[in-house]
């Protein structure tokens, strides 16, 4: 199987607890002790975490300190400690690092309290003859080491942390590969929400992501917002989500800086040009490409101009980075002689790595030409005018569309719009809405004629009105009731009333 | 060892000259390139080789705002783009709305929308995704063209096996151009929810087989057809 075509694998190591574990692994004469863990607030100090002894006398965490501290017997030996975050998420970073034996990349969580180590197991299991095999050796390992874990290994971080989070104490699970029907079944708490999102959800009824899933995700985008639908398309693999790894990335970094001030261009294109053959040749023995060159220039005057070259592929190609910086140094003027440059490769990745969505179906050669021909666009137009559209669920005309540049990795999911026939739109939307003004025989009723500047234009048709409306609780309050109108001469305009005010705006033309 | 006579015979070399500069002359294509259609015949016959030939550059001159030469445009070239290569729409005026691209079947996910923020740029953009030969269709609006930046664009789009439309204003009919075929687009009143649009051509490199048509773009199904006039009744016989 080639790796294009090879589902990612990811382990999700959850420590429970993980602050007290730590305290405990690092003094184990606690081990039989009540400790709790507090936090302090403007209220006073909290329970963050406590330990099994102190669960089983009736500790829970956010009951203040003086409470906690009456459920001790007089046995007991209470150890009340400060919560140390920073301390915790280095210590976790340091349990990562010793599981470099069983992936080649490994990350915390992306929270502020990080509680899990993500793992990326694509390929590796066949080296511990199997997944099962994998987590049991790991399993034991980190439990020689003091730690009790719950692990999972699924085709998603959100699944494989959704089902770290569903086991019991010292439970293993392997969700297959191709088990598209499991994530139904998970309750909505392994969706990594905020715990406001999941208690209105409860209280909607919704306990389970097959629930969740029957819904309309233009209703569950308007009530919930971009947050809900990042998670579900995160856990059904529907959108990218990447292990940040703990272990700090080479930089690739080629710089120089002169006595003399350098103002011949011809002279300047020599430096530069040696140093990104010397920063490439960091990067090829080791078969690694950029996304990102940052280029700063220093000059005589203390002046910095810095471009980014962003492109749609890795690449380790001298060439065609030194063509993109001509593009870009094409347009600079500069001042002050040119004393220093620092060429760096950001976004560094095995080479290949290019978003193959646009490119299916088209030779190796059609597809490298393709690739070649954005970057050039970006480089000279800039990132922003070179852009690919990807629906957005908002029923505002301005706002049902989001233009990704082409430069970022896109994610194919888009939320299906309500079918729209042919012409039910404008081929072209002013991005301004041009206020107008007009006759209308009914009042409230479809305009007969329209006045823009000095042009009064007939209506001889008029299909209308479809009401799009947005609450005010959401964001922008809109009420507009659009009219699809035809002038004498044929011309076909969109218009709306603002039902706030009564007044008319024409919006858009099929052009 | 044996030689290559391409690279050799001197006659070969300069009858492919010949044909390269009657092609470039005369728009003249070889007869081995599939002509693609319009989807609608009323319009394939406006175009010399009844339909558009790959490596063509059509302007669509608008007749003022609201003309539907984009729209029209960008429906015949969702209709010739090669199947599964990107459309490259340019757009200075920076007013195309995508939900209506989707909704006239133009597929997003092989769309690049180019939004330059100059006239040199919209052109340079334009030239450059021809030239890469990777574009199904590049469509562009263009308002100025010098007769040197036409030309260039022509040899690109010739080079290329793609498509280029340029929606052009009026006032381009005085300028002289390189396209192959020019078409102006003019709405007329239609007495439905489906638009009627007068296609004419302004300008071809070679006969057409008709200057004018009506056509209608149906509402519900998004494709081209040619709109008949109802035929008008004969002038009732006075009773005696």
């Amino acid at each position: 199987m080639s790796s294009h075509t090879r589902p990612q694998r990811v382990l999700c190591c959850w420590f429970p607890d993980w602050s007290v574990q730590r305290l405990i692994a690092s003094q184990p004469e606690l081990r039989r002790s009540m400790v709790v863990l507090t936090e302090s607030t403007k209220r006073g100090d909290f329970v963050y975490q406590c330990n099994d002894l102190a669960k089983r006398r009736g500790v829970r965490p956010g009951m203040p300190a003086s409470e906690a501290e009456t459920f001790a017997k007089t046995h007991d030996s209470l150890k009340i400690r400060q919560a140390s975050l920073d301390q915790d998420k280095t210590a976790l970073v340091e349990v990562a690092l010793r599981c470099e034996p069983y992936s080649f990349c490994i990350g915390l969580e992306e929270t502020d309290r990080p509680e899990c180590l993500l793992m990326d197991v694509t390929g590796i299991a066949h080296f511990f003859s199997g997944e099962h095999a994998l987590l049991e050796q790991l399993q034991q390992e980190l439990s020689s080491q003091g730690f009790e874990t719950r692990l999972a290994i699924a085709n998603t971080v959100g699944m494989a942390w959704a089902v770290a989070h569903c086991l019991e104490t010292s439970q293993r699970m392997i969700v297959p590969a191709t088990d598209r029907a499991f994530k139904d079944k998970l309750s909505i708490g392994a969706l990594r929400l905020p715990e406001t999102v999941l208690a209105k959800l409860g209280r909607l009824g919704i306990y389970t992501i097959g629930q969740l899933q029957k819904l309309d995700r233009c209703s569950l985008w308007s009530r919930f917002g971009e947050e809900l639908l990042r998670r579900m398309d995160q856990l059904a693999g529907e959108r990218p989500e990447s292990i940040t790894s703990c272990r700090p990335v080479p930089r690739f970094i080629a710089s120089r800086r002169l006595e003399y001030g350098l103002t011949q261009p011809e002279t300047i294109e020599q430096l530069w040009l040696s140093l990104l053959e010397r920063l490439v040749s960091l990067l090829s023995p080791m078969r690694l490409g950029t996304r990102h060159l940052r280029c700063h220039f220093v000059m005589d005057n203390r002046s910095e101009h810095e471009i980014n070259i962003r492109l749609c592929g890795t690449t380790a190609d001298v060439r065609r980075l030194a063509n993109l910086l001509r593009l870009q140094l094409e347009r600079q003027h500069w001042n002050a002689p040119l004393v220093g440059i620092r060429l760096e490769a950001l976004e560094v990745a095995p080479l290949d790595r290019t978003q193959r969505e646009m490119l299916e179906g088209a030779s190796h050669d059609q597809a490298c030409r393709f690739s070649q021909l954005l970057d050039r666009l970006s480089s000279r137009l800039g990132n922003e005018a070179v852009t690919r559209p990807a629906g957005q669920p908002n029923p505002i005309p301005e706002l049902s569309v989001r233009l990704v540049p082409v430069t970022e990795v896109f994610s194919a999911k888009t939320v299906e719009q309500d079918a729209l026939l042919p012409l039910d739109r404008p081929t072209a939307l002013f991005p301004c809405p041009r206020p107008i003004e007009v006759i209308a025989v009914i009042p409230d009723g479809p305009p007969t004629a329209l006045f823009w500047k000095s042009d009064r234009l007939e209506i001889a048709q008029c299909w209308g009105p479809e009401r799009i409306e947005f609450g005010w609780w959401l964001g922008p309050f809109v009420r507009r009731d659009y009219y699809r109108v035809e002038t004498t001469k044929g011309k076909r305009l969109w218009v709306f009333r603002r039902l706030q005010d009564d007044r008319w705006f024409w919006h858009g033309e099929w052009f | 060892m044996s030689t290559d006579h391409h690279f050799n015979d001197p006659r070969q070399t300069i009858a492919d000259l010949q044909q390269q500069i009657r092609s470039l002359e005369r728009g003249t294509v070889s007869t081995e390139i599939t002509i693609r259609k319009t989807g609608c015949l009323a319009l394939d016959t406006m175009f010399p080789q009844q339909g558009v030939r790959p490596g063509s550059l059509v302007e669509w001159i608008e007749s003022g705002t609201a003309s539907g030469a984009g729209t029209l445009s960008l429906l015949i070239g969702r209709q010739v783009c090669q199947p599964m290569r990107p459309i490259f729409l340019i757009d200075p005026r920076q007013q195309l709305y995508p939900p209506s691209l989707a909704a006239l079947g133009i597929d997003l996910s092989r769309l690049v929308l180019v939004r330059p923020t100059t006239k040199r740029d919209a052109l340079w953009a334009c030239e450059e995704a021809l030239r890469s030969r990777s574009a199904g269709i590049v469509w562009a609006q263009i308002d100025h063209l010098s007769v040197t930046a036409a030309r260039r664009l022509r040899l690109a789009v010739e080079d290329s096996e793609s498509v280029c439309f340029l929606i052009r204003p009026h006032q381009a009919l005085q300028q002289p151009s390189w396209a192959e075929v020019r078409l102006v687009v003019e709405p007329q009143p239609s007495h439905s929810e489906s638009p009627r649009y007068r296609v004419s051509v302004a300008y071809s490199q070679g006969r057409t087989l008709r200057s004018t048509t009506d056509i209608q773009i149906d509402r519900h199904r998004g494709t081209i057809d040619e709109f008949s006039h109802p035929a008008t009744k004969g002038s009732l016989l006075l009773v005696s």
